[in-house]
């Protein structure tokens, strides 16, 4: 990007305006910058990028000259919800002297890329291609006002004489690189796949031959099995029994989740979901974390003083032994009383517990019988059950 | 006077239905709360009028406007949080505090201190009005709502109001 | 560690003598002894796979997508265990940190959005709040795809919703929607402004008015949508923040 220069958008005696778009946002190399959402205008002699209106206005804005333009390339830009976007890539020669100063001084880029917000306009980018293709080779004595023109004998001559051809070749043949590595990578993926697909299928049979109980598998290696598929992460009947050799593994990752949760959970009201359990846990380890499987598996092995619970609405909670649930409906339906009647948001901050916990403790005493519900547009509500008194 | 920065929610239509779901109209007034506030802040007044219908209640853009039981429900609020209060009984004229008058009292208070003027007798209009004041929060505050601040600092001990001729003035200690 | 899920050499002798004493078929214990090889020669190509291509899967999210698509195709989960072979491809604690993102951005925007989120905004929310710099790699919608289907384990909300024309709604509030509320926010997901009416839905869902007016009171009452009556002679239109275009989040 260092070859931009700040000027004044005006045109000088011979400029002449070319084209135009907006919403775009300028790359140096491959990085984004803080040049986002502008207008460009493109005359017979440079590029001009600015922030809406300031072109128009004749502000300082960002210039290139066209003469630094050695090469366009175009390269897609997948985005899941605008679709297929082209982006233009503007390969730029080296400094030359005289270059007035711009933004971007640093830059160790060879290359810009323009990319617009719901892609280019494609008049826009035939315009920048024709405008190249007249100029490109009348490099000094143009009249766009910057003293940055290398005399005849510096001037790169044998990119003259290759032309745009010849870099682009170039080009080419770098992008063919970088796609022959990753062709080569998506070959070694397709050879992995093969042989994992190969396991995966001895894997079947084996399972279903422990599961019909034929052929003699010892019981080491029935253990050693169920390693096996939980290490590929094969999902299998087989592996939601118990006892695996990862038993041990497990229940020292429940000592150390016990530990690290126990005091929140009490501030907590004595639950914490599953998903806050995960996220304490994982934030705390900062490395080698624990997948949601992991966590869930340790957590069945959970002795006391907490364990692992599972409510008919399928919500998955930590909880601590000591809490009775008929006890906690009893305060439950007390608070309801007192107030007349709660909504989940309510309880919530009566007792400083989350919503979910909260609606959690509701339905509990619905199903007690202690409370009943009142769902209208108004929102969910409990009141005292009279009906059964 | 520079622009106002309307809340994205100024211009969601149904910010001006009084939402019939509990959860919802909560967030939905304390919108209209910190809205109220700002804007009474930003153009310095304090007297609203329920049956007016200026553009903080009216957007006319948009062609909604917050009907009166709806105002009602948001001058409500904000007397809940104590940035309002009725100055009538129907409710229809009311006085907006966008700092509460505990908040003023401190504000005006502490302003005595640090300008040395303990001891010192000053009328309203110098509070509001006066040079001294220049840059302060309350200045070009309306008067009365500087008098029911005094009034609270009054109770509080930390000053005495007084009137001579026909203006009132108030002495800090 | 690597030896946890690995045979050693004496353990491998150990079977070859268990072999002879069992006298039970002897193509049951090749068949495993069969496949104990494999895993090791498998678990050999995986590590020269993760050397070659670590940076490939990092920094290239198509690849990933592949890969991902690859693994669930054969019927493995290379993310479902953090220990498992797979995790010397590093891509575990990238899909299990971004859960863990997941989980506290979609709660930290549930009080103004209710509860659902379009996955174009929480893959926006996700960038900024992992930050600009150039380590944390691109994330792609996908990416987020997956990392939230492995939430869905611990039982309560971080369902996604497809909601046509390959747009999503992920849903982070406890409960699942019904597929009435599910087909009203498809719909609505794809007006201009996230509005519609109950007009709207009777066109586009086939449905009676009785029916629709039902599910349409149930989603207002769940919080999630606003209702918009400018006058008492109009039907009332009904807004979800969460499709507002115009809305910010503080």
């Amino acid at each position: 990007m260092n070859r931009f220069e700040y000027q004044q958008a005006k045109l000088a005696e011979d400029e002449q305006f070319v084209s135009k778009d907006k919403a775009i946002k300028l790359y140096d190399g491959d990085e984004k910058t803080a040049y986002e959402d502008g207008e460009v205008v493109l005359t017979t002699h440079r590029l001009f990028w600015g922030r809406p209106g300031e072109i128009a206005r004749g502000s300082t804005t960002l210039c290139l000259q066209l003469q630094y333009i050695v090469g366009l390339d175009e390269e897609v830009a997948s985005s899941f919800v605008f679709g297929k976007k082209k982006r233009l890539i503007l390969n730029l020669r080296p400094l030359l002297p005289g270059k007035l100063p711009g933004p971007m001084e640093n830059s160790t880029a060879h290359f810009v890329k323009l990319s617009g917000r719901h892609g280019l306009d494609p008049a826009f980018m035939q315009a920048i291609r024709g405008t190249l293709e007249a100029r490109i080779w009348l490099i000094p004595g143009d009249a766009s006002g910057s003293n940055a023109s290398p005399s005849r004998e510096n001037a790169p001559r044998i990119q003259l004489r290759t032309g745009i051809g010849g870099i682009e070749r170039a080009i080419e043949a770098k992008q063919k690189a970088t796609d022959d590595s990753i062709a080569i990578a998506f070959q070694d993926l397709k050879a992995l796949m093969a042989m994992a697909q190969d396991m995966v299928s001895i894997s079947k049979s084996i399972s279903s031959k422990i599961r019909e109980r034929k052929g003699e598998i010892s019981e080491d290696e029935t253990v050693q099995f169920k390693s096996y598929l939980m290490s590929m992460g094969i999902d299998d009947p087989v592996t939601r029994e118990s006892f695996t050799s990862n038993t041990e593994y497990f229940k020292s990752l429940a000592r150390q989740i016990c530990e690290m949760i126990l005091d929140p959970m009490e501030e907590a009201g004595g639950m914490m979901s599953l998903a806050d359990v995960y996220c304490r846990v994982n934030r705390a380890r900062g490395l080698e974390l624990l997948s949601p499987e992991d966590l869930l598996n340790a957590c069945k092995f959970l002795d006391g003083p907490i364990k692992l619970r599972t409510f008919p609405s399928g919500a998955m909670v930590l909880q601590l032994e000591s809490q009775d649930e008929e006890i906690i409906a009893k305060e439950v339906g007390e608070k309801v009383e007192e107030a007349k009647s709660l909504s989940v948001e309510d309880l919530a901050k009566i007792l400083g517990i989350s919503i979910l916990l909260s609606k959690e403790h509701l339905l509990a005493a619905e199903r007690l019988g202690i409370v009943c519900r009142d769902e209208s547009i108004e929102g969910l509500r409990f009141y005292p059950n009279l009906f059964l008194r | 006077m520079a622009d106002f920065d309307w809340p994205w929610e100024y211009n969601f239509p149904p910010f001006f239905t009084l939402q019939p779901n509990n959860e919802t109209r909560t967030r939905q007034l304390t919108v209209w709360n910190n809205l109220t506030r700002n804007y009474y802040k930003h153009r310095n007044q304090s007297s609203l009028d329920i049956n007016e219908d200026s553009p903080l209640f009216c957007n006319n853009a948009l062609k909604r406007r917050l009907p009166t039981e709806g105002r009602l429900a948001v001058m409500e609020h904000l007397q809940g949080t104590g940035h309002a209060a009725p100055l009538d009984k129907r409710r229809t004229n009311w006085q907006v505090y966008w700092h509460t008058l505990d908040e003023w009292a401190k504000i005006i208070y502490d302003w005595s201190q640090r300008t040395g003027q303990t001891n010192s007798v000053c009328t309203i209009y110098e509070i509001s009005n006066g040079d001294n004041s220049v840059g302060e929060e309350f200045h070009e505050l309306d008067q009365d709502v500087v008098l029911k601040a005094l009034k609270l600092l009054e109770e509080q001990g930390k000053c005495e109001l007084m009137l001579f001729d026909d203006s009132q003035g108030v002495k800090f200690f | 560690m690597r030896r946890r899920a690995g045979l050693g050499a004496i353990q491998q002798q150990q079977l070859e003598t268990q072999k002879y004493k069992d006298k039970g078929s002897l193509i049951e214990d090749s068949q495993f002894v069969q496949m104990t090889k494999h895993m090791e020669i498998f678990r050999e190509k995986l590590e020269e796979f993760a050397v070659k291509h670590k940076q490939d899967i990092r920094k290239n999210a198509q690849f990933r997508r592949q890969f991902q698509e690859m693994c669930a195709a054969i019927g493995v989960d290379p993310l479902a265990s953090g220990k498992g072979f797979w995790s010397v491809l590093g891509m575990g604690d990238f899909y299990y940190e971004l859960g863990v993102q997941v989980v506290e951005v979609c709660l930290a925007s549930n009080p103004s959005t209710g509860g659902i989120m379009e996955l174009s905004e929480l893959r926006r929310k996700l960038i900024a709040a992992r930050g600009q710099k150039s380590i944390h790699q691109e994330i792609t919608e996908d990416d987020i795809l997956i990392a939230a289907k492995k939430l869905k384990i611990f039982g309560n909300g971080f369902v996604v919703y497809p909601v046509g024309k390959g747009k999503y709604m992920v849903q982070s509030i406890p409960g699942e929607l019904s597929r009435e509320e599910s087909s009203i926010l498809g719909v609505a997901s794809n007006q201009e402004q996230g509005s519609v009416t109950v007009d709207l839905l009777m066109k586009q869902l086939g449905w009676t008015e009785f029916r629709t007016q039902q599910a349409i009171d149930k989603i207002v009452g769940e919080g999630l949508a606003w209702v918009d009556c400018p006058d008492s002679n109009s039907a009332p239109t009904y807004w979800f923040p969460s499709l507002f275009p115009g809305r910010k989040d503080t």
